[in-house]
């Protein structure tokens, strides 16, 4: 047999309730495998050994369960309850939740064990892990590389082995261009699909949790034990996953002629053409499309996202929790906590938030980008007029060093080709396509709001080939 | 409207965001948010006089709920306090204020 931590998520569940093997000793591989590989690649901020081990305990084989026995790993945004959650900040660097997530209910629900809090850009903000306060997540194929962000640490545990999946969340790509970078299956879903109750807010009119796994299927297996409609949270919607469309017979696959343009590493570019060329040969029609506004998405971005931050990370004042710094005036308390706790790109990004909604400004640069989002939302609508789903790539270009981006602008364009479809609240899937140069490649399928199934469906397709 | 040339007065805005900024900080900042704030000024090339904003993707309305108490999703005194530095007889406690 196989090794424990090599095994898909339905294969360790029904091993569990088969009684193949207790999950205490699935649980013991991973931690194993972390205590090997945890020093070079800090993935984790917390490892939960004891609360896992309690967790593990406690099932029983042949009980009921999807993921029965099965360590899933956590990014740190996502609250847990009794278990320290810090959003990769300082500021909250011993913040216990005293609720728990809707996400993680669910997985539990389903006999899943949580197996630790995963590194991530403080806050969400970052698309390295190199913002987190807690060091840097090194990406498994190069250790000199960043793991992608901000879900890093969900990424590089995945591809490393150390769980067999992990959740992570999605505002402008964190989930996709991470899992681009390691190597593994990366879910956004649709906005709406997956309840953020329990989530540290970074832009809420975009963040959605979503799965990080090896295999389409497990990613499918998560998406399902998650998604649906949450009272907790009023922006979750039931919706009918029923897929209308079904095989890569006649399915029309649109190409973005925006997304191959300035930018994209060449490499990359080949290699997304060579994945449409083989979906083609499975009976796909291939058709270039235009997403005309793709070019103003980052600074749309840039606008919607830190205006909710200066809202959002309000709360974090220095009295209810975290970071707290004395004073015999309240305003100089909250500002010097706030000032003490936060890392720079969240103190950068409160100070343009601030900015952009601020009296005078805010019908310039906040309103103006909510219209330009419409005009985003429209080209896809568009597209969607003419083809089924868009092939993209997931990130311009392979995993970059440790260090190597130092201005916050350049940073920002890693996501040019996941943040289009975020803003229009549409569901994307990064899916592995081979190497280069020694360095995992991901492709990005686009669809229409809730056709997760059809990413699947295709991501599947993409997965069974044989990349270089 | 009117367009009011952008310009960033870092002490005023870091006040209206309550967020104490060392001069370092405010010096670098300065000069990345000028950066970023060029690039935003892309947008002002496009006409969307007549665009509706996007504020929310999913196109629900006035999503209610009943007007009762769920225990599930309330926490107890001692549990809301938990994670505070400064408590006193049960409330967070902060300097005095009048």
């Amino acid at each position: 047999m196989r090794e424990i931590t090599g095994l898909s998520l339905k294969q360790i569940a029904e091993g569990v309730r088969g009684g193949s093997f207790s999950a205490v000793e699935v649980l013991q591989a991973f931690l194993e495998k972390i205590a090997e590989k945890e020093k070079a690649l800090n993935a984790f901020i917390t490892v939960n050994s004891e609360g896992a081990l309690t967790q593990a305990q406690k099932v029983k084989k042949g009980q009921k369960g999807r993921l029965l026995g099965v360590p899933i790993a956590l990014k740190d945004n996502i609250s847990t309850r009794g278990l320290r959650t810090t959003a990769g900040s300082k500021i909250i660097e011993d913040y216990i939740p005293p609720y728990q997530a809707t996400v993680v209910a669910r997985l539990l629900a389903e006999g899943a064990l949580v197996l630790g809090k995963t590194n991530m850009d403080e806050f969400a903000m970052g698309s390295s892990t190199e913002n987190s306060a807690y060091g840097v997540t090194h990406n498994p194929y190069d250790l000199t590389r960043v793991p992608g962000g901000s879900s890093g640490g969900s990424a590089a545990a995945v591809a490393a082995h150390l769980a067999p999946a992990a959740l992570g969340t999605d505002t402008g790509g964190s989930i996709k261009q991470p899992a681009a970078f390691c190597g593994v299956v990366g879910l956004r879903p649709t906005y709406g699909a997956v309840s953020r109750y329990g989530v540290i807010a970074l832009t809420s009119s975009l963040d959605q949790v979503g799965p990080l796994a090896k295999t389409v299927a497990d990613a499918r297996t998560v998406f399902e034990v998650i998604r649906g409609r949450d009272s907790f949270d009023a922006t979750t919607v039931e919706s009918d996953y029923s897929s209308k469309i079904s095989g890569l017979k006649n399915l029309r696959i649109g190409l973005p002629k925006e997304y191959f343009g300035a930018g994209l590493e060449k490499a990359v570019a080949e290699r997304v053409k060579q994945v449409a060329s083989s979906l083609e040969k499975a009976g796909a029609r291939l058709e270039e499309v235009s997403l005309p506004h793709t070019h103003y998405g980052l600074a749309v971005y840039y606008i919607i996202t830190p205006s909710e931050v200066s809202s959002n990370l309000a709360r974090f004042d220095g009295i209810r929790y975290g970071v707290r710094v004395e004073d015999s005036s309240i305003e100089e308390l909250v500002s010097r906590s706030r000032g003490k706790g936060f890392g720079s790109e969240p103190k950068r990004r409160i100070i343009l938030g601030t900015f952009a909604l601020s009296s005078g400004y805010a019908d310039q640069f906040y309103l103006r980008a909510a219209k330009v989002r419409t005009l985003i939302a429209q080209d896809f609508a568009q597209a969607f007029a003419k083809v089924d789903l868009l092939l993209t790539p997931t990130a311009p270009t392979t995993a970059f060093k440790i260090g190597e981006k130092k201005d916050p602008l350049s940073m920002y364009f890693s996501d040019i080709f996941t943040i289009p479809a975020n803003l229009a609240g549409l569901p994307g899937l990064s899916v592995p396509a081979g190497m280069i140069e020694g360095l995992p490649v991901g492709v990005q399928l686009i669809g229409p709001k809730f056709s997760e199934n059809l990413l699947f469906e295709v991501g599947e397709a993409i997965e069974k080939e044989k990349w270089s | 409207m009117e367009m009011k040339k952008a310009v960033l007065d870092i002490d005023y805005i870091a006040r209206l965001a309550c967020l104490s900024l060392t001069p370092p900080e405010k010096k670098s900042f300065s000069q990345q948010l000028a950066d970023v704030l060029a690039q935003i000024e892309e947008l002002k090339k496009l006409d969307v006089a007549k665009v509706e904003p996007t504020f929310q993707t999913t196109g629900a309305t006035d999503v209610l709920r009943r007007d009762e108490v769920r225990k599930e999703r309330v926490l107890t005194a001692p549990e809301a306090l938990a994670n505070a530095k400064e408590t006193e007889r049960g409330y967070f406690r902060v300097p005095k204020i009048i």
